[in-house]
């Protein structure tokens, strides 16, 4: 008889009491204990062994004698007996108590629970702010009723046309032939973005942002004016007259009612509707909805010209699929009624409004998505490593239970359950955090965010972080949960030390994470890399212009301010003028279209002495603007060959321009294009255009994208009949700092035209960052989460490494005492956590190469395998990695032979 | 001389003398659980013998009313054993039930005549 059976049997009895695990175990040690000593005295009386265990078991009356004379006892009700008892009868049975026991197990180790909960807090708080902006920017639906029905429409020029315009706006007849003869539509609407100047009584002026729409606009979208009307058709087709849809926000400003009049460029116009507070369409600093005319008459101009963008609803029951294929047979119409038009791969096409507004936003926030949630990957990486040893520390502790009668599921579930705890403390944090990461996102996003609601940790959001914190404790759980649970947990019990097969089996697993976690920060790292790899390239391009010490603003002069458009040129002359001799300003020259703000519109000409090419043919083409004679030095932009636009080139004399060297490389190849004409279209009413000087290239559309050919005309000859030259951009270079200037620009202005407004008042080097906002924006996420990655794999690496050197004391203390120097025992050290590196690199490279393919678009001048940036990356890590085991190699080199050994 | 409460005489009529035995074999020195099974045994000729699913709940019904206390104890050689010795409210208790025991003994022996009953 072993004392084992005793106990067995004691246990059983005592099986429908609630005794603490602690105290049932004291009873069945005291209590097997007397049956034993009575059994030996039953043996050493003579008894055979089975006769003696008889009489000792028949010490028990009955079999629940012993539980109903303990019964009224308090310690046999103990309400929560935690030691995970008996197997549990369903999943969630006695779930209460594993919480209560985590919660106690959690408080007990304040510095690692502080440890796990802020670094899941960073993990989760990352993915809920990131989600935030995803779900307001891409998830979404536009705040439009049936929103999903509403789609963008363009036209397409293919390569075969000579550009590739994959969504360029319509032009008039091609607007009226889709709203004419598609029926996949109930209704189409153009609209464009344009400003005005509000002048008011007190006769101080503002520039408003304002949306031109055709009649149909607001019924596209489905929306309604919480106040007054929307256009007639008649009202919008008749552009003299001048009626105005406001904001909610500038009736309110403006204290303007239905029925009032507000002066929008000095002509008068009657409000007759408000929009209801929070109607946005694309961008909400928009103040008003003004008709715009739409030119459908069919002449060879209208066709060609493309001013217009457009929207439609799709009609109840029609397919996108029925409308694509409508489209199509337009494409089909045209080709046959337009050949030289159309023919060579022109057309219209359609995708949804959402997909047109997010554009190109989706790819970055797509990639930070992926980054935060490796991020997140990382953390729960790190936090499996840590409760590795943590549990490592307590096999004695689920040996006891498991010899108690406590099940493998029960364990592990308890071990989820403490994980779980974790994950949800790091949540609550981290939704906290989220809030001020949240801001941070949208203090640096570059553009106007199109979401209708404020973007905040919401409903949703919420909803979203509490599924992370789910799958995060699972995570996190399950590997240490069934590392430690695993077999042999008796004999645990019985082996004197740690050191056993089992710590070992712990350190390999935890080595396991972490090479997984290095080769996923490696991924992140090299990812961040390539981004500012990539906006160093686009930072090292050369615009072409020289920003620094530059102010822009815009000035219009309306029609209903001067009619005739040459007083119009000649006012803004004069501003020049003034501005060159305003305090503080050094050269002030203007252009009617700035760099990276807008490019001009690309306008087809002839050149005198070659045959014209067909209508709509691959022809010469070139942005089309209007500068005076000192934009280029204002603008260092620097003159080629010939001679730049002066003072000769005054209006009344033969119009001369100077073009770029794109647009003389392009079009006169082997020649020398000084002293050759142009013609605009329509060449027989536009006059000859003398070409006189090569300027540099200006990368007008970004520094990603190589700069359009351009040609400049005199700004006061304005030769292009239909571009009067109204609106124009001061370009006014300063000694010192461009906002320090602003006043000065100011009365220079107002001292010619008090009732002018300046628009845009912005320094170039401000609109140059912003053209770069959006690869900053992501560029710099990107990196911060790279770092934080890189933190935690470093953190990771000295857990693993301390832990090693403690559970290795004996050996490194046999090391030295046979004559190890301290050298060697630091090399050890540092050996193995770069053995894990190394083999993290041999993992990260591949996934790398592989992941960073998908970034595609975001990265422009470094090939995602840039050598560069993968030196950096191993430099990187193994840089962290030397630090991270600084101190466990040195806490190694001090170990005391002597000490260590006695461990023992 | 002292009168008997009625109310405790009751009691232990009901409840018998476990409790005052117990703490009678302890008040000499600690013990433990199958010593004090034999011991009880040995002493009453055999008369009384305590099973030991009363015995142990009767040890742990005194412990948790703080009359005495256990504590294991290991000794060279033998497993730990728990040993059990009276508290000091449990000496006041057991002087109060000797006393009440004493009475009842007497009283009973005046009205029966019979034995001397040893307490």
């Amino acid at each position: 008889m072993s004392r084992d059976d005793w106990a067995r049997d004691v246990r059983e009895r005592l099986s429908s009491l609630r005794l603490s695990p602690t105290r049932e175990f004291e009873i069945v040690e005291e209590l097997s204990q007397h049956l034993d000593d009575r059994w030996h005295e039953l043996v050493a009386g003579g008894a055979s062994s089975d006769e003696a265990k008889r009489l000792t078991l028949a010490e028990f009356r009955d079999s629940d004698a012993l539980a109903r004379h303990l019964a009224p006892l308090r310690q046999a009700h103990v309400p929560l007996p935690i030691a995970p008892g008996a197997p549990p009868s369903h999943l969630a049975a006695d779930l209460g108590q594993d919480l209560l026991y985590g919660v106690r197990t959690l408080r007990k180790r304040p510095g690692f629970t502080i440890v796990a909960a802020v670094t899941l807090a960073l993990g989760i708080g990352s993915n809920a702010a990131i989600y935030s902006v995803v779900n307001a920017v891409l998830l979404r639906p536009l705040p439009f009723p049936n929103s999903a029905r509403l789609m963008a429409l363009y036209s397409r020029y293919l390569p075969t046309t000579g550009v590739d315009f994959p969504y360029f706006p319509l032009s008039g007849p091609e607007f009226n032939d889709i709203r004419s003869r598609i029926d996949a539509f109930s209704g189409v609407a153009a609209y464009d973005f344009t400003s005005r100047n509000l002048t008011r009584d007190g006769g101080d002026a503002e520039r408003l942002l304002i949306t031109r729409v055709t009649a149909g606009f607001f019924d596209v979208l489905g929306v309604k004016p919480a106040r007054g009307r929307t256009f007639t058709e008649e009202e919008a087709r008749r552009p003299e007259g001048c009626v105005a849809i406001l904001s909610h926000d500038t009736s309110e400003r403006t204290f303007s009612a239905i029925g009032s009049t507000i002066r929008l460029d000095d002509q008068p116009c009657e409000v007759i509707g408000v929009m209801p507070d929070g109607f946005a369409f694309r961008d909400d600093r928009v103040s008003a909805w003004i008709a715009l005319p739409v030119d459908a008459a069919e002449t060879p101009y209208n066709r060609g010209s493309h001013p217009f963008v457009a929207i439609a609803r799709l009609r109840d029951g029609v397919t996108l699929a029925q409308a694509d294929a409508q489209l199509q047979s337009l494409r089909a119409y045209w080709s046959e009624r337009f050949p030289d038009h159309y023919a060579k791969g022109h057309f219209a096409v359609m995708r949804p409004l959402h997909e047109d507004v997010v554009g190109t936003q989706r790819d970055a926030l797509i990639l930070i998505t992926g980054a935060v949630l490796f991020v997140l990957l990382i953390v729960c990486v790190n936090l499996a490593a840590l409760l590795i040893s943590n549990t490592q520390a307590r096999r004695r502790e689920f040996a006891l239970r498991h010899v108690l009668g406590a099940n493998r599921r029960r364990l592990v579930r308890q071990l989820i359950v403490e994980a779980m705890l974790l994950a949800v403390l790091g949540g609550a944090i981290g939704l906290v955090l989220a809030s001020s990461l949240l801001a941070g996102l949208l203090a640096l996003y570059p553009q106007r965010l199109p979401a209708s609601q404020p973007i905040a940790i919401d409903h949703a959001a919420m909803l979203y972080t509490f599924a992370l914190i789910v799958i995060t404790g699972l995570l996190v759980g399950i590997v240490p949960a069934l590392q430690a649970t695993g077999v042999r947990m008796q004999e645990t019990l019985r082996a004197e030390s740690g050191t056993s097969t089992t710590s070992r089996r712990a350190v390999a697993a935890r080595s396991a994470l972490l090479v997984g976690q290095l080769a996923l920060s490696m991924v992140l790292l090299a990812g961040a890399l390539l981004l500012i790899r990539s906006y160093q390239h686009l930072q090292r391009t050369d615009l072409g212009i020289d920003p620094d010490h530059v102010l822009t603003f815009g000035i219009s002069i309306p029609p209903a301010r001067q009619r005739d458009p040459a007083a119009a040129r000649r006012t803004l002359s004069a501003i020049e003028a003034r501005l060159a001799t305003a305090p503080g300003v050094g050269i002030a020259g203007a252009v009617s279209n700035l760099p990276l703000v807008s490019t001009g519109p690309a306008d087809s000409f002839t050149i005198e002495g070659r045959p014209v090419p067909a209508t709509g043919a691959p022809g010469f083409n070139a942005r089309y603007l209007m500068a005076t004679p000192r934009l280029f030095q204002a603008l260092r932009i620097p003159l080629k060959r010939g001679r730049l636009i002066d003072e000769t080139d005054a209006a009344g004399r033969p119009p001369t321009a100077v073009i770029n060297e794109t647009a003389a490389r392009l079009y006169w190849p082997g020649e020398d294009p000084i002293g050759k004409a142009i013609h605009y279209y329509p060449p027989e009413t536009n006059p000859a255009i003398r070409i006189v000087g090569i300027v540099g290239d200006v990368r007008s559309l970004g520094a990603s994208v190589p700069a359009p050919p351009a040609v400049y005309a005199s700004f006061e000859q304005a030769p292009r009949a239909p571009i009067p030259g109204r609106n124009m951009t001061f370009v006014v270079r300063v000694p010192g700092n461009p906002a320090d200037v602003v006043a000065s620009a100011r009365s220079a202005v107002a001292s010619i035209d008090s009732g002018l407004p300046l628009a845009n008042v912005r320094p170039m080097a401000e609109i140059v960052a912003a053209s770069a906002g959006q690869p900053r924006f992501t560029t710099i996420v990107m990196s911060f989460f790279a770092v934080v990655a890189l933190l935690l794999a470093a953190l990771g690496l000295y857990g693993i490494l301390a832990y090693a050197v403690e559970q290795r004391t004996r050996e490194i203390g046999v090391r030295i005492a046979v004559g190890a120097s301290s050298l060697q025992i630091f090399g050890l050290i540092v050996g193995s956590a770069m053995g894990l590196v190394v083999l993290g690199i041999v993992i990260g490279v591949p996934a790398a190469l592989m992941l960073t393919r998908l970034m595609g678009g975001l990265v422009s001048g470094v090939t995602n395998a840039d050598p560069i940036t993968y030196v950096a990356v191993v430099a990187m890590l193994a840089a962290s990695a030397l630090i991270a085991s600084y101190v466990p190699a040195r806490r190694a080199m001090r170990v005391d032979p002597l000490i260590a050994l006695r461990y023992e | 001389m002292t009168g008997i409460n009625t109310r405790a005489l009751d009691r232990e009529l009901k409840k018998g003398s476990a409790e005052l035995l117990i703490l009678s074999l302890l008040d000499a020195r600690p013990r433990h659980g199958y010593e004090l099974s034999k011991l009880i045994h040995t002493r009453s000729g055999g008369q009384l013998a305590f099973h030991i699913d009363s015995l142990y709940p009767l040890l742990y019904r005194l412990e948790e009313r703080g009359w005495i206390k256990g504590a294991w104890v290991e000794k060279a050689g033998e497993r730990r054993r728990r040993f059990y010795k009276v508290t000091a409210d449990g000496r006041r208790v057991l002087a109060l039930q000797r006393k009440t025991w004493n009475a009842f003994v007497e009283a009973v022996r005046r009205v029966t005549g019979g034995e001397h009953v040893e307490g």
